[in-house]
């Protein structure tokens, strides 16, 4: 128990240490406090606005997802697809895909607007392309939280319902059956759609490079913000304090909206083994809509691609391979792709070496706490969950000024930029883990210990083989987030050792582009870290059982 | 063996009020009680998972408080069986083999429950008599000096029911193994018990004396 | 035991003894440390940087010595790293800082003298400041550029005074960095300071010019990329991905059109705007940090980074002028015939140093 204790304490200083003083040094370096920074937060240049866009790009994109994603869960949870499974887990890979490269696809593509459609480019384009591209990424949650219900209800419920004057129409039955059945798992994937849109950072930096969102304004803030000097002012650390309390104090909320309908959702109570969903066929009407669905996955990832294969000199395009030796060679950036592949995958591996088994602690904690009913479990499920409420350029905001910036020495230290990939990581090991705990019989832990095992062999030979497919899950997907973070790697110091791709293509994407390879090399390493998430996304898929549903 | 001397329990409510239990060596005590009325909370107790609020637990003379549940040498039937889906009959009984025993030890048992052939079977296809005799070999094959049964027969037909409870009857007082058997059904109580002990929160004071 | 139970157990102590070993590789990794025969010079530099991986794997081949770069953002970025961590010893040598942050630097005494003979270097690079602490290795005049196809399509004339720019002609037509975010934003900036103090109207100054530019649409970016390759109509944007083209003039280098024509075969629709006190010098140095171990490394660097060899071919590198005599833009593809030298603003670094916050904040209250 004192062990568990530790792992608590430990966490919770590391997740909250580091703001807390971040957020000090910057209210001594602005001379003000919170509040009068709120207050004066819009009469500035850098930030004008900004709280208005985020709000507004967070609820359209939202609205946006929705239209789209229902239908989506609808059609793939209702009917009978051939390779079904496989198309569910399809439609899921947009959500493990680095926002950067995603960036880069849609950016793409409006190449092709150009080139084949004759649609320019225009501040209103690329506005609805960051709403779209929004849309694509968040489209994975409606489906994983929506379709379970739809798949699995009894078909007792419709049937009954067809005899009744509630529902003998299809509009009757969607208002008096569907609807109040999925409402909570829909609003539960809107306000998860929502906190992602608001703290998207990749996709509004280079799709809309002229707009600023909350997390755009903090980063480009960060340079001089908690440092007191006075050529360097005040306003760094004023607008860094105003926007991070504003946009926590969203999240806090939007999260506990979300953990509460998930509460009430009926997915579970509903669940019948026979399946009498309808068999369809991709060549009709459904079928159009799931292929066009498919294709729109698709398409900016192939884009990407291409374009790596692209070189436009002046006016002319053509095909060559020199963009991939560019990237592999480092002549346009600081770091070889080499280097950057090296590191990459040595953060994703030490992200899993460390954040895997924090999760697994963090969760069995909370699964035993939950057990005896105790207020404790809400408490650190919160803190648990609080990362992913500081949002990515919050946590590097937090690396550098709360801990940087107080002992420049720890800079340089290995752990740094594994702080951050930590932070971000664990909370999603904990959501994968806790329901599959939640769902292990407490008993067969107990019988194992009345039979002489200790902690550790009770952990061994009972609870991880137990729980190999949420491990294999929660695994991969700290891999792959870890492969794709760069928010809070961009905003902490860049060391040539410290680069992964994501970085390396954002410090490519940073050089003036005169030299057409430029866009090129970035494109090829894009494709890079894409070939690597679908190698592993292709990896789970053939280690998750047939029929399971995903748990994320 | 083992003695309890008021025990007190409680969650919201009190289940277990200043309760005294006296097991001799080899004896076998049934548990009878309604549902909720506190039986498989003092099993919890006597084997370490649960702590009590005041009272103390004396097994061979030694006081319990401070040892952890593995340490105890208290063997524990569950009601759900809570045979781990993961391994396979030879694996569920291997676990509960002490490092020091032989491996020879689990065929002999494995005979002595009439499990033979039984070896490479997966839980999941084991019958409800079958799975309670796994569960059962599994902790004797730990060697405990008593053994805790709660309800383990519950989900099976009398008729299955009362046979598995004379051959456990038998099997006990052939390795002279004490045991508390906890259930709600009389026949089963006396059957399977030398001695029949009521527990109901608000009689257990009179009836336990 | 079952065969599935074996995989199951396996499959754990397979991971597990590959995470070991993963751990032990990095570890070894991970704990490299200078005693090796090879010193390694830890930089901080911006990010646009164009000294690439391979011109360093040359100097490291020829001197032994590795050069690893930390990424710090733009100039300012680079400044308040080289503050922060003074005297750790965490990095060697800044590259980057230039004369606009220069003053507050030599205030915040982070700098080592270097033995860097001066005499090589033009009169130019050595005009804000001839020191020894900071050594300039490239430079730049930082000024508006105009696209001659709007220009002359328009039958627009071109402009003669920065006040030309508030004009309906150009409304909504020209991107300037926000300079906050932005080096050549923040250089821009600067030189209009000097340029509304010292022109012959006496009652207006930078305030009013920048509130007239707000009300004629001014396009402010929060970087140099967007304004360029994003909303200028003149340049390479235009063939690229993500080109909105709006802006048919941008604050860039005065010989950004040399860059042009470089890449274009000797031609450019773009122009810079030769205006007198309009544009900035910015001059960008090479210093060796307080706390460095490894004074002579750094001195054989900053020598290499200013040899004639590696500098004066600073036009291709890092798209800038060599900082030594002789030093010249290369004249392949016309790149030194499309550049403009212009007269630039002069503004004192000490003054920078001292006004740069008040004047900052009072652009963000305008432009708000």
């Amino acid at each position: 128990m004192k062990f568990k204790m530790i792992t608590v304490l430990i966490w919770s200083i590391l997740v909250i240490g580091p703001p807390i003083i971040a957020w000090r040094q910057l209210s001594i370096v602005a001379e003000k406090n919170i509040f009068e920074t709120i207050i004066e937060f819009d009469n500035k240049f850098q930030t004008r606005d900004s709280i208005e866009f985020t709000f507004l790009v967070a609820s359209y994109s939202t609205i946006l997802t929705l239209i789209l994603g229902v239908p989506l869960a609808w059609n793939l949870g209702r009917y009978k697809w051939r390779y079904g499974t496989f198309l569910r887990s399809l439609f899921t890979v947009p959500f493990v895909m680095p926002s950067i490269l995603v960036a880069m696809g849609f950016l793409s593509l409006l190449d092709w607007f150009e080139v084949l459609f004759g649609i320019n480019d225009s501040q209103n384009l690329r506005f609805y392309l960051l709403l779209l591209s929004h849309a694509w990424f968040n489209l994975a949650l409606v489906v994983r939280l929506c379709e379970p219900i739809l798949s699995t209800i009894d078909s007792s419920y419709e049937e009954s319902a067809f005899l009744l004057p509630m529902g003998n129409s299809k509009f009757k039955r969607f208002k008096n059956l569907w609807l109040p059945l999925l409402w909570p798992n829909i609003l539960a994937s809107a306000s998860l759609t929502f906190i992602f849109s608001f703290t998207s950072f990749a996709l509004v930096k280079f799709i809309v490079p002229t707009k600023r969102n909350l997390e755009i304004v903090m980063s480009n803030q960060a340079e001089w913000a908690g440092i007191d000097i006075p050529a360097l002012g005040q306003t760094p650390s004023e607008i860094i304090l105003a926007s991070s309390s504003i946009q926590l104090l969203t999240i806090i909320i939007a999260l506990a909206i979300s953990s509460k309908l998930q509460s009430k959702s009926f997915g579970h109570q509903l669940s019948s083994l026979d399946d009498k969903r309808i068999d369809v066929s991709f060549f009709s009407k459904r079928g159009l809509y799931i292929i066009t669905m498919l294709i729109l996955i698709i398409l900016p990832l192939i884009s990407l691609i291409l374009s790596s294969f692209l070189i436009r000199n002046g006016g002319s395009i053509s095909w060559t391979t020199k963009g991939w030796s560019a990237a592999f060679g480092g002549t346009h950036s600081p770091t070889n792709m080499y280097q950057a592949l090296y590191s990459s995958i040595k953060y994703a591996t030490i992200s899993i070496m460390i954040s895997l088994p924090i999760g697994f602690m963090l969760s069995d904690i909370i699964n035993q706490l939950e057990r005896k009913d105790s207020i404790l479990a809400v408490i650190l499920d919160i803190v648990v969950m609080l990362p992913l409420a500081l949002s990515a350029v919050m946590v590097g905001l937090g690396v550098l000024v709360g801990i940087i910036r107080t002992d420049p020495e720890i800079a340089r230290s290995w752990w740094i930029p594994i702080y951050g990939h930590i932070m971000i990581t664990t909370p999603f090991v904990v959501r994968v883990l806790l329901p599959a705990m939640r769902n292990l019989d407490p008993d067969l832990e107990f019988s194992a210990a009345l039979l002489g095992a200790g902690y550790f062999k009770r952990l061994i030979k009972i609870k991880i083989p137990i729980l190999t497919h949420s491990i294999i899950v929660s695994s991969s997907l700290v891999f792959a987030i870890s492969l794709g973070e760069f928010g809070s790697s961009w905003v902490v110091l860049r060391f040539t050792e410290f680069t992964t791709l994501p970085v390396m293509i954002g410090d490519i994407l940073s050089r003036p582009g005169f030299d057409p390879l430029v866009r090129s090399a970035a494109n090829a390493a894009g494709s890079t870290l894409l070939l690597m998430t679908l190698i592993l996304f292709i990896c789970v898929e053939k280690f998750r059982p047939v029929g399971s549903g995903g748990d994320f | 063996m083992l003695i309890c001397k008021g025990i007190n329990k409680t969650y919201s409510q009190k289940i277990l009020s200043d309760f005294n239990l006296n097991v001799d060596p080899g004896e076998i005590v049934a548990l009878l009680g309604p549902s909720g009325s506190g039986k498989s909370t003092l099993l919890k107790i006597i084997c370490g998972l649960e702590r009590l609020d005041s009272g103390e637990i004396i097994f061979n003379g030694q006081n319990l408080e401070n040892i952890l549940p593995e340490k105890r040498g208290i063997g524990m039937v569950f009601q759900k069986l809570a045979l781990f889906p993961h391994l396979n009959v030879n694996g569920n009984i291997k676990f509960g083999l002490p490092q020091e025993s032989n491996i020879s030890e689990i065929s002999i048992m494995l005979n002595l429950l009439g499990l033979k052939g039984f070896e490479k079977r997966k839980i999941q296809t084991l019958s409800g008599g079958e799975a309670q005799r796994v569960a059962l070999a599994r902790s004797l094959i730990a060697k405990p000096k008593m053994i805790l049964l709660d309800e383990p027969f519950s989900s099976l037909d009398t008729d299955i029911k009362i046979i598995l409870a004379e051959e456990v009857k038998i099997l006990l007082k052939k390795l002279n193994i004490s045991a508390i058997y906890v259930t709600h059904d009389l026949s089963i109580a006396n059957k399977i018990a030398d001695r029949v002990v009521y527990l109901d929160s608000k009689k257990n004071d009179k009836l336990n004396k | 035991m079952k065969k599935g139970n074996l995989i199951n157990i396996k499959l754990i102590e397979g991971v597990a003894l590959f995470l070991i070993i993963i751990s032990s590789v990095l570890s070894g990794c991970l704990s490299e440390n200078d005693d090796d025969a090879n010193v390694t010079l830890n930089i901080v530099s911006y990010d646009a940087l164009g000294i690439s991986k391979d011109l360093l794997d040359q100097f490291t081949n020829d001197t032994g010595i590795n050069i690893e770069i930390t990424r710090a953002g733009d100039a300012g970025g680079v400044l308040s790293m080289a503050i922060q961590t003074k005297n750790t010893g965490l990095f060697d040598v800044s590259v980057g800082i230039d004369n606009s942050y220069l003053g507050t630097a030599l205030v915040a005494d982070i700098f080592e003298p270097l033995d860097t003979n001066r005499e090589i270097f033009s009169e130019r690079a050595l005009s804000s400041y001839n020191g020894n602490l900071a050594i300039p290795f490239d430079l730049g005049s930082v000024c508006i550029n105009y696209d001659s196809n709007y220009v002359d399509g328009e039958n627009i004339t071109v402009p003669t005074s920065l006040w030309n720019f508030t004009e309906s002609q150009w409304k909504g037509k020209i991107a300037i960095e926000n300079p906050r975010t932005s080096s050549p934003g923040r250089a821009f900036f600067i030189s209009t300071i000097d340029y509304f103090d010292n022109d012959k109207d006496e009652e207006t100054n930078y305030i009013n010019w920048w509130n007239n530019m707000k009300d004629n649409n001014v396009i402010i970016t929060d970087s140099w990329t967007t304004a360029y390759e994003t909303h200028y109509s003149g340049g390479y944007g235009q063939w690229g991905e993500g080109f909105i083209g709006d802006a048919h003039a941008v604050v860039s280098y005065c010989h950004s059109p040399g860059v042009e024509a470089y890449y274009g075969g000797n031609w450019t629709t773009s122009v810079a705007l030769d205006l007198e006190g309009a544009s900035f010098s910015q001059i960008e140095y090479i210093s060796m940090l307080k706390g460095t171990e490894k004074k002579s490394s750094v001195n054989i660097f900053v020598d290499w980074l200013v040899s004639y060899e590696i500098n004066s071919q600073m036009s291709t590198i890092n798209w800038m002028y060599p900082s030594i005599i002789g030093g010249n833009l290369t004249e392949t593809s016309g790149y030194r015939w499309h550049s403009v030298v212009p007269i630039d603003c002069e503004i004192k670094i000490s003054d920078i140093d001292e006004n740069i916050a008040y004047w900052l904040d009072e652009w963000d209250i305008t432009m708000a």
